[in-house]
């Protein structure tokens, strides 16, 4: 973030002295303000207003991201519906700048396409919420077709169903329209470089149980399937298999000595 | 015909069933859920909206520092980071 030009603040309803204490046990060198009184988290809005009067919880923000202007103003915001679930930076950093360093890229070539992908985080964690990033580059006069196409196969990228995270709907970017003169016909396609992405948030600790007391690991796997076309020819539809293996990280469990923790 | 003290027993025995009931309804789990079920509310706001302006704040670091907008923004601005709590 710092190198795309902002500066980052960490707010939570902690007190001072818990702050510290996490700071330094975890180096962190970014500004985490204790905002005990919950003076700001009201500020902004974003005062959980759902917890019950006297509990430990009273004065917590909803967790999100605001991404403002050097003037202060919104320009995106990151909110999740559950409490568990974060938007992870890397994702963040996708979505603003249209660029992230990613873990280790797979490439696959066919004779109508080149596709790169990769997921922005690993290690990953419970509640995680990330992105699988498919890039594809293809060669002149190829096309592919969009979702939205008729009478056509369109691109479809599916996940395998898994009970250890829950893959967002697919994001494809949209197309353009292309007018094949030899049939007279206006079809949406995808031509030269794309990107397809899928947000995945991970699944709560208790069902990763068995990954984290084992190999700490997933593989999530899935596939591509296309029909592509030039000026000339259609070519016979592909499926193409995806695969991410990731490694897996425990939630830190961590806490502040007993004595300045929340009552 | 029921006397008095028969008609109190009763009445004491259906008040102590009804206590009972209600205790076994509050420590089942069915109860547990429906007390908790606040934490899977959806947010009820989101706060200041894309477009708009974010309001002046200040508050106290890790280091002592009170830092504000102007301290912590970089020249293309700033991430603003809500997070429940950095203990639990």
């Amino acid at each position: 973030m710092r190198a795309k030009g902002l500066g980052v603040v960490v707010i939570t309803y902690d007190t001072r002295e818990i702050v510290e204490d996490f700071a330094t046990r975890k180096q962190i060198t970014l500004p985490v303000l204790g905002d005990a009184q919950s003076r700001i988290i009201r500020d902004f809005g974003v005062l959980n207003t759902a917890v019950p009067e006297g509990h430990m919880w009273m004065g917590v923000p909803y967790p999100g991201t605001f991404i403002v202007d050097a003037n202060g103003m919104v320009k995106s915001k990151y909110f999740e519906d559950t409490y568990q679930d974060r938007f992870s930076t890397p994702t963040i950093l996708l979505r603003e700048f249209g660029s992230v360093a990613g873990t280790r890229e797979t490439v696959v070539r066919t004779d109508h396409l080149e596709m790169r992908y990769y997921a922005t985080r690993d290690p990953i964690r419970p509640n995680l919420r990330f992105t699988l990033v498919a890039d594809f580059e293809m060669p002149e006069k190829m096309h592919v077709y969009t979702p939205e196409v008729k009478n056509y196969i369109p691109i479809d990228f599916q996940l395998e169903p898994s009970d250890k995270f829950r893959a967002r709907p697919v994001d494809y970017p949209q197309g353009e329209l292309l007018h094949l003169e030899a049939i007279d016909e206006t079809v949406p396609v995808y031509e030269g470089k794309f990107r397809l992405t899928q947000d995945v948030v991970m699944a709560s600790t208790r069902s990763l149980e068995e990954i984290l007391s084992g190999e700490s690991q997933i593989t999530i796997r899935g596939k591509l399937r296309y029909q592509a076309c030039d000026d000339k020819i259609c070519y016979l539809p592909q499926t193409l298999p995806m695969e991410w293996t990731l490694n897996v990280e425990p939630l830190d469990r961590q806490r502040v000595p007993e004595a300045i923790r929340h009552k | 015909m029921k006397s008095c003290s028969d008609r109190m027993s009763l009445r004491w025995r259906i008040s102590l069933a009804a206590v009972m009931l209600l205790g076994c309804v509050a420590l089942s789990p069915v109860a547990r859920a429906q007390d908790d079920a606040w934490r899977s509310e959806l947010p009820a706001s989101t706060g200041v909206a894309v477009g708009e302006k974010i309001p002046a704040f200040s508050g106290t670091d890790q280091n002592g520092q009170v830092r504000d907008f102007d301290s912590i923004k970089g020249p293309g601005g700033a991430m603003i980071v809500f997070s429940r709590s950095v203990d639990w």
